[in-house]
């Protein structure tokens, strides 16, 4: 039975149900580009939770560090104007008991005399301890004198340390063939050796 | 198996294996689709990742009234259709040097009445053309005409929405599919005549 169609209907029954089956490559661009699109999906959808959360976090510490730096400046303001301040001579040295004494009578005069305390503290000095001590291993130092009074004698609390000056000499050794020529200059020697 | 409900469901959270399998039910066709309008195979399946890629993003705004396939066809056939108007390839071809092929612009009522009573008259047996026939013949229509052919009677978009989606008057759309019917009567009878040649040769 022959079956009278238009043309288009035809063309219809041709191309409405055909398949033509793609590439697999297509499927693994597509995924590849949703991967992208699935993340910025997710940064949008999780705005709520991540990017306020980290706002809160961050204006919350700047408020902190702003409040923090204001009440610095006023404790130091008060301590300043509120601590008593007294110049003490406690270092057994006429000039530093002098200057103390001069200060205290400058600056407050007549009032109840302010006291400064003036520890003498020293730098670490690192001695190898080959030179000097038999415990060969360590490096000696010399006690902290931090909060130590100054009037306490400093050859009391360390022990001398003596160290053996060797001679000073310089020897230019100058080489003319056969000859070796040896000139300290120091002691302005001249030797010849053969 | 998922259903087309949980499909869409699926879909709409960007669930990975809900999109491959929404992918493997509808890409054969849809490439199918792609192929119908742009004929390369390369160009084809840029065309139908591009418009996965788009389903998948706004499948959100698909409504439930109407086939899931008819809106994933609709949405293959805009991505088509703006890579061509990008392209402007249809437009490249001028409508004047096809003038010869049919009997020149003499006026669009009566175009109009002369398609209708082509289409009547114009009777084509199921059987008598083979598949290899019909597209031959359909490749020998210009694109701008076989583009509003495809739109209106393959994919049932009336001449209203193809003048939106080609930025035409409908009269221009009604007109483009009177030529490129035409054109593959002319072809159609052509290659009739030829087997009926032969028939009786043998």
């Amino acid at each position: 039975m022959k079956n009278n169609k238009d043309i288009g209907d035809l063309y219809k029954a041709r191309y409405s149900d055909l398949e033509i089956e793609p590439d697999k490559s297509v499927w693994d661009s597509i995924e590849l580009k949703n991967e992208e699109i699935r993340f910025y999906r997710f940064v949008w959808n999780q705005f709520n939770i991540y990017y306020l959360s980290s706002i809160i976090a961050f204006s919350a510490l700047s408020i902190f560090s702003f409040v923090n730096v204001m009440t610095f400046n006023n404790t130091d303001q008060a301590k300043i104007n509120s601590a008593p301040v007294l110049f003490q001579n406690s270092i057994p040295q006429n000039s530093l008991s002098e200057s103390a004494e001069k200060l205290n009578a400058d600056f407050h005069k007549g009032n109840s005399s302010p006291v400064i305390n003036t520890n003498k503290t020293k730098r670490k000095i690192n001695i190898k301890s080959d030179s000097l001590n038999e415990n060969s291993s360590k490096y000696l130092y010399e006690p902290a004198l931090e909060n130590m009074e100054a009037k306490d004698s400093i050859n009391k609390l360390i022990p001398p340390i003596v160290i053996k000056k060797t001679p000073k000499r310089r020897v230019v050794i100058v080489e003319q063939r056969d000859t070796v020529v040896q000139i300290d200059t120091l002691k302005s020697k001249l030797r010849r050796k053969r | 198996m998922l259903n087309e409900k949980e499909l869409i469901d699926g879909c709409k959270k960007y669930n990975r294996v809900a999109q491959k399998v929404l992918y493997t039910k509808y890409s054969a066709k849809m490439y199918a689709v792609c192929i119908r309008y742009l004929k390369n195979k390369e160009e084809a399946e840029d065309l139908l990742q591009d418009g996965f890629i788009k389903v998948f993003i706004n499948i959100n705004k698909y409504s439930s009234t109407g086939s899931l396939e008819g809106w994933i066809r609709r949405v293959i056939v805009n991505v088509v259709l703006n890579h061509l108007l990008k392209k402007k390839r249809y437009k490249l071809e001028s409508i004047e040097n096809h003038k010869n092929n049919y009997d020149g612009d003499a006026g669009y009522s009566s175009q109009i009445e002369h398609s209708y009573t082509f289409e009547n008259s114009f009777g084509v047996e199921e059987s008598e053309f083979t598949k290899p026939e019909l597209d031959k013949a359909l490749d020998q229509v210009p694109e701008v005409y076989s583009l509003v052919f495809n739109l209106f009677h393959i994919d049932d978009l009336t001449h209203s929405e193809i003048a939106t989606l080609l930025s035409i008057d409908e009269a221009t759309s009604r007109t483009r599919l009177f030529r490129a019917k035409k054109i593959l009567q002319q072809y159609l009878i052509e290659i009739r005549e030829k087997k009926r040649y032969r028939e009786q040769l043998s």
